[in-house]
This record gives C-alpha cells, sequence and structure tokens, in this order.
C-alpha cells in the first residue's frame, strides 16, 4: 500500500468499515510512514465533524448530553462556585445595607440652626442652639 | 445515494411516491404533500447542517429555513434534478450565508480547553490509529473540538472541505453549486488543507504534541 492508497482509505478505516486485511495493511503502514501517521492523526482532528455518520454523531451529542456537562471555559468558575461565591456576596451586601439602615435609624445626624428654623420647632430648642450657655465674656467677667 | 426516496419500495408495503409527484401534488395546491416532502429529507439536511455549526438550535433554525425557501421556490423547481438534491443546494446555500454571517474565531483555538478536549488530545496524539478508529464516539469533545478548529476556517475553505469530504462532491458538483470555477474550487480545497494544518499546528504547538514535531 502506498501513501495515495492509505490516505483515501482513512475515511473508512476510521468508521471501522475497512475489510480486515486492508485495515491490518493500513495500519502496517501507518507504522512505517511518519508522515501518513501524522496525516492520519491531523484527519483525526475533524473527523468527528467532516466524516462522521449521523448515528454516529447523535451517538457523540446525545450520549454526552447525560453524563457530561456542556463545555466551559477554564476562565468561567464551575456550578458550585458560583452559587457559593454568589452568596457570600449576598451575605455581604445584606451586611450593608442593614449596618447602613441601622445607622441611620439610631443616630440623627445634629440639626444646624436653619433646619431647625425651618421645622418650626419649639422657641425653647431654638433657643438652646441660638445661645450658648456660656460665652467668652463669662469668663472674663468670672 | 440523493434519489433514494424517489424510487425506493417497500415489500409488502404501498410503493413509496416519488418525490416529483409530490412536488407536482403540492404545485398543484396541495400544500399538505409538503410536509410528506419535509419528513422525508429533514434529518439528511440538519444533518448536512451539523456539519457546519454545533448548537442544536441553529441547526434547526437552519433545516427550517432551508424547507421554507424551498417551498418559496418550488416554482422554480426543474424535475431533471433529483428533488434531493435541489434541497441540498439550498441547505448549502442556507449554511454558506450563515457561515458568512458569523465571524470567523480563530483566536479561540489557542484559548483554554475543557478538560474532556485535553483528553482527547492527548488520545489523538498519543493513541495507536487503531485505538482511534471509533474512539470518537460518545466524546462529545472529540465533536466539539473538530468544530472548534473548523470554525477558524474561513467560510469558503470550510465549505469546500465539508462538501469535498463530509458531502463526498467532486470539483464539478461543487463549482456549479456555489457558481465559482473548478480552479477556484481547487485552489480553496489546497488552502483549507494548509490553513487547517496551520491552525491545528497552534492549536496543538504549546503542548509539543508529535503530530507536528
Amino acid at each position: 500500500m502506498n501513501c495515495f492508497q492509505a490516505r483515501k482509505e482513512f475515511p473508512n478505516f476510521w468508521r471501522e468499515h475497512l475489510a480486515p486485511p486492508i485495515a491490518d495493511e493500513l495500519a502496517g503502514h501507518l507504522e512505517c510512514c511518519g508522515l501518513c501517521e501524522q496525516a492520519y492523526r491531523l484527519f483525526a482532528l475533524t473527523a468527528p465533524v467532516l466524516h462522521s455518520a449521523p448515528e454516529a454523531v447523535e451517538a457523540m451529542l446525545g450520549g454526552a448530553d447525560a453524563e457530561r456537562p456542556a463545555r466551559r471555559p477554564r476562565s468561567a468558575p464551575a456550578g458550585d462556585a458560583v452559587g457559593q461565591r454568589g452568596m457570600v456576596w449576598t451575605a455581604l451586601s445584606m451586611l450593608v445595607a442593614a449596618s447602613v439602615i441601622a445607622y441611620f435609624a439610631v443616630a440623627s445626624p445634629g440639626e444646624s440652626l436653619t433646619d431647625a428654623l425651618s421645622n418650626n420647632r419649639p422657641s425653647s430648642a431654638i433657643s438652646a442652639v441660638q445661645e450658648p450657655a456660656s460665652s467668652f465674656l463669662d469668663d472674663f467677667a468670672g | 445515494m440523493l434519489g433514494v426516496a424517489s424510487t425506493a419500495r417497500v415489500e409488502g408495503a404501498e410503493p413509496v411516491r416519488p418525490d416529483e409527484d409530490l412536488v407536482a401534488e403540492v404545485r398543484a395546491g396541495e400544500t399538505a404533500a409538503f410536509a410528506e416532502l419535509a419528513s422525508r429529507h429533514r434529518r439528511r439536511i440538519e444533518h448536512l447542517c451539523r456539519r457546519f455549526f454545533t448548537d442544536p438550535e441553529p441547526v434547526r433554525d437552519l433545516t427550517q429555513e432551508c424547507f421554507l425557501r424551498a417551498f418559496a421556490g418550488l416554482s422554480s423547481y426543474r424535475a431533471e434534478m433529483p428533488f434531493a438534491a435541489w434541497i441540498r443546494t439550498i441547505a448549502i446555500n442556507v449554511c454558506y450565508d450563515e457561515l458568512r454571517r458569523r465571524r470567523r474565531k480563530p483566536e479561540e483555538l489557542v484559548a483554554d480547553f475543557a478538560g474532556g478536549e485535553t483528553e482527547w488530545l492527548e488520545l489523538v496524539n498519543h493513541a495507536s490509529p487503531e485505538e482511534l478508529a471509533g474512539a470518537a464516539e460518545e466524546r462529545r469533545e472529540a465533536y466539539t473540538l473538530a468544530h472548534r478548529l473548523l470554525d477558524s476556517l474561513r467560510p469558503e475553505d470550510r465549505m469546500v472541505l465539508v462538501l469535498k469530504d463530509s458531502e463526498e462532491m467532486g470539483v464539478r458538483a461543487i463549482a456549479e453549486t456555489l457558481g465559482w470555477s473548478e480552479a477556484k474550487v481547487k485552489i480553496r480545497a489546497f488552502r483549507a488543507r494548509q490553513a487547517l494544518r496551520k491552525q491545528a499546528s497552534r492549536m496543538m504547538g504549546a503542548r509539543r504534541f508529535r503530530i507536528f514535531k
């Protein structure tokens, strides 16, 4: 078997449709001829799409669907990792939100005079803001 | 191979009506006959689309598109060409349009591989040729990796490879189907193999596989 004949038989060899004597002859040729061996391995890379029978393609698609998950880039996190990471982020955001709510509920910021006036606060409260308990003159007077 | 439905007869059953009769019925206004035509050829057209696209959804959509175009253009069908060949031509053109619409992805080839794909690459590189034959069965990775490799080719290169290798069409038939010259088909086939080898070499290069030493 020469290289030309060998390469012509690649598709049948791939589909295991070759009669045993020819398949053995081809295998023998691939052992001796490095170029044909390389060509066969390159052929094998595209053969699942270019040379597979419909039933074989269905077996590849259907058989794998049940057992293996769909392809995922290595850079993307796995399913469990997504769940764990999502939970951590949710907990963290809830914690931050709770802290903010608690801060504004408990500690109200100090009012300025303008705020107090515009809110019609009682005059005692305004005077408390307006007139400090002691002025620097008291220090001199004392 | 293409005209099986035209002449096939099943023993003990009613003879299968030729495609051309069904086409005549559809033309006469019996649109239900087109459902019979579609059911006869759907699987083969779907399989042809699968040579170009991995995901089942676009494959289904394209198959449907083929039959819609066939139905719409049934008046232009001439009986000298078997219906199977005619609808295959439509499918080839639909797939070619879609291939051109999509972007090539040569850069994805050198990106990361999933675990199963690496295993398959190892197997392709190290298994004996006998072991390799049939080893791809029930390996989705073999299928997806082959698609990734083919996705990196130019649409016309991929088209020629599929028609020549998978559909076993001759240079003249490809030229007629795509409206190219025979010389162009030959050149594209040669360049397609060159490009495939180069892309495979890129893909495997980092791993120092012996295929492309």
